[in-house]
């Protein structure tokens, strides 16, 4: 019986567990540009974050600094007019080194979640 | 769990419940009751409902207090004595949705105040109340996880979870009424109190039904998009929290089936004699179970609250309780498998298609005939299906399949694990030879394993410790970037050779990674994917003759679909050109073509045939990979942690 009863529970998932389901609710990074721990050789004027939700800008922001510890956004973090799942911030002229990206955001459901990520900007030609 | 919050929600939604409860419970049974009967709405049950609607007013006023303050205080991350001084809350209410679903929600239970002091003394004015609290009970969806989605699937979650709160409200909210109108009535011993006593628990009866009804469709919708799968309801806090829920809504649904089933027929409509008295005692245990009731709604709501603050199980790694999986995996990865279950699975299902007209034909031979077939072999489709499991059988990936992850488990692998199971991966270094048990081939049938499978082998070990735990050697992200590494190191032998020809067979699929496009932007390969398939050209010299040819065929390119990437990336090169198993990791040029999901579907050197230098044979490639007929890729991807 008690096989009778993990076996239906297992049919039952069986169904269920093929059609796999993005994950939703809260907002967690999606994806951004410059891409996390990613290296790339054109210093970027702009860092976008993609969510996974819709985000309330007036408790969502976002900070970048060097490696020294010192800011390198232009402090205007803001959410796209068009996609509210995008979080975005103009960023000054970025030297070669490594850049850390601190995030905080609140979404329309009132959840807050945070997370940091870094990457790297090379001289171009540099090994 | 944060206490207080979850207590503030638990009491507005009750609140909110109660109150659309009773209004409902006017407008659908109370006063179609009385109007049969030949009536109005007895002072009585009038008061009664007045209280109820009065403390539920009072209560729903009074609980969003602490609840708006929470909240301002969970999204400012500000210490909740200085919002009132720091205007967050001002921003809070003008500026974020969940502000103005509070003020909506806010004017909505002010107009319902004139409603609660004259409930039952007009049809219309009972009516229009009862759709306040409705749209009331809506609006309390917008706030939740429902309200964030985008597109389509978000609008329906937001309906399912609106209609969910509304039926909740229609039917739990007016139990208490329910049991206020039964109790008047039991103590009413006149033939009109035995006939309202049955019109009612009637009437109620099919209100019950159609909010049930509606609550576990709407239920089943809002699961779905929070919860997704089996491993998410058994093997998560929300999923157990879920599973807790559904059994208080079990046992209520077996009162409610006793009322109707068992109570509601001893209504009898005769006012004198044992039949009275029983049909007395039946309206007041209706009325004992509907308290009863009321109070695991109670119960249910307070979950409801607590789950409403919790990590939807879509977000958490669920955690498998039991020895066994249902799969296709096995099944999918082998051909002999593969026909060996399609034929039994045929074979014992004629069998029980014999069985079953044998037994209805009076047929020895076919009732025979079918149950060894059935018995026979019908296990074996099962057994085939059943897959062994692990606790983390369902883990999702934290690191995505790229290029920089693949480099980084493959140091692991260099660093911890290459001695065993050697430079090949097929279980043939150094150290394999002293071992008990011989070291797994990590080339052969890897993707029968779940990425979660693998993550415990690696972390917990295998044969007794034959194959050692590495749960402290390796950081969570590293056994993840190892098992990235293994599966593009076995893809390579899984799959057969590819070519400069495009072709149907299986492909590995593409790693991502990240590069600078033509207009100087930086990107990576899954967002180019997004809009077309790729043709990605590595290790060509900046000066060289094919790099200027291709750049001249870029616009042709692009209208055949295809983006071109160029890379000099050595790390790139690395990784991409093991693809190519049969030749050496040479550094030269080498190109791919991507298809739109991502696989890889061929591959050329310089020289090779089809020569790829000809733009005829390129574009020719190029249009067979757009009609191949591609699985779609899964979106299984990665959970999201929470930093």
């Amino acid at each position: 019986m008690k096989r009778l009863v993990s076996v239906a529970i297992l049919l039952g998932s069986f169904s269920l567990s093929l059609v796999p389901v993005p994950a939703r609710a809260h907002a967690h990074l999606d994806h951004a540009m410059p891409a996390a721990g990613s290296t790339v050789t054109q210093a970027p004027r702009e860092l976008r974050i993609w969510f996974t939700q819709k985000l309330e800008p007036s408790f969502s922001g976002v900070e970048v600094v060097d490696a020294k510890g010192q800011r390198v956004d232009q402090g205007d973090a803001k959410a796209d007019a068009a996609d509210p799942t995008i979080l975005s911030i103009a960023l000054k002229p970025l030297p070669p080194g490594d850049y850390k990206v601190t995030w905080h955001v609140v979404s329309v459901d009132t959840h807050a979640t945070q997370g940091d990520f870094t990457f790297s900007v090379k001289a171009q030609g540099a090994p | 769990m944060d206490t207080a919050l979850i207590a503030a929600r638990a009491l507005h939604f009750a609140a909110q419940i109660s109150l659309a409860g009773c209004f409902a419970f006017v407008v659908l049974v109370a006063r179609p009751v009385f109007d049969e009967a030949g009536g109005v709405v007895s002072n009585v049950l009038r008061r009664r409902l007045a209280i109820i609607a009065w403390a539920s007013l009072i209560l729903a006023l009074l609980s969003s207090l602490p609840w708006l303050f929470l909240v301002a205080r969970d999204m400012s991350g500000q210490p909740i004595y200085s919002l009132l001084s720091n205007g967050v809350l001002t921003t809070l209410l003008t500026k974020t949705r969940f502000g103005h679903g509070f003020l909506l929600r806010l004017a909505l239970i002010v107009a319902l105040v004139p409603f609660a002091a004259t409930i039952g003394k007009h049809a219309s004015r009972d009516r229009l109340a009862a759709i306040l609290a409705a749209l009331l009970l809506g609006a309390t969806a917008w706030e939740g996880h429902a309200g964030a989605e985008e597109g389509i699937e978000g609008t329906i979650h937001l309906a399912a979870d609106a209609t969910h709160f509304i039926a909740a409200g229609f039917w739990l909210g007016a139990l208490l009424p329910l049991a206020a109108l039964l109790v008047e009535t039991s103590q009413d011993t006149g033939r009109r109190g035995a006939l309202i006593a049955r019109s009612t628990a009637a009437r109620f009866s099919m209100l019950g039904v159609l909010c049930v009804a509606t609550l576990i469709i709407t239920g089943a919708v809002n699961s779905w998009f929070l919860v997704g799968t089996i491993a998410g309801l058994v093997g998560t806090t929300y999923g157990q929290l879920l599973l807790v829920k559904l059994a208080l809504f079990a046992v209520m649904l077996g009162l409610a089936a006793i009322n109707r089933f068992v109570l509601l027929p001893r209504l009898a409509t005769s006012d004198h004699g044992r039949k009275a008295v029983e049909s007395r005692h039946a309206a007041a245990s209706i009325a004992r179970h509907a308290v009863l009731e009321a109070c695991l709604g109670l119960a249910i709501i307070a979950l409801v609250a607590a789950l409403g603050t919790q990590f939807p199980a879509a977000h958490e790694q669920p955690w498998w309780p039991f020895r066994y999986r249902l799969g296709l995996d096995a099944v999918i990865a082998d051909a002999t498998l593969r026909k060996d279950a399609i034929g039994t699975a045929i074979i014992g299902g004629l069998g029980l298609l014999l069985l079953v007209y044998g037994w209805y034909r009076r047929r020895v031979i076919a009732i025979v005939t079918g149950m060894v077939l059935f018995l026979g072999l019908g296990w074996r489709p099962i057994q085939l299906l059943l897959l062994d499991a692990t606790p983390t059988s369902y883990y999702a990936s934290s690191e995505p399949y790229s290029v920089a992850s693949i480099l980084a488990g493959r140091a692991i692998y260099a660093a911890n694990c290459i001695a065993c199971h050697g430079e090949s991966g097929q279980g043939d270094g150094p150290a394999s030879a002293s071992l008990a048990i011989a070291p797994a081939d990590l080339t052969a049938h890897l993707f029968v394993h779940t990425e979660g499978d693998l993550f415990w082998f690696i972390g917990n070990g295998m044969d007794d410790g034959v194959m050692p735990p590495f749960r402290d050697v390796l950081a969570e992200s590293q056994r993840w970037s190892l098992i990235n590494f293994l599966k593009a190191h076995a893809a390579r032998f899984e799959v057969d050779t590819i070519g400069a020809e495009v072709t149907e067979a299986p492909a590995p699929r593409a790693p991502d990674f990240s590069f600078t496009d033509s207009d100087g932007a930086a990107t990576t390969l899954a967002t180019a994917l997004t809009q077309r398939a790729v043709l990605l050209v590595i290790g060509e010299a900046p000066s060289s003759p094919r790099l200027a040819q291709l750049e001249e065929w870029r616009s042709v390119l692009a209208e055949s679909g295809v983006v071109l990437v160029i890379s000099n990336d050595p790390d790139l090169q690395a990784v991409y050109e093991s693809f190519d198993r049969r030749r050496a990791r040479d550094g030269r040029p080498i190109e791919f073509l991507i298809d739109h999901d991502g696989n890889i579907r061929a591959l050329a050197r310089p020289g090779d045939t089809p020569d790829w230098s000809d733009l005829a044979v390129l574009t020719r490639e190029i249009d067979t990979m757009a009609r191949l007929k591609i699985a779609r890729r899964s979106q299984a991807a990665h959970v999201h942690t929470i930093n």
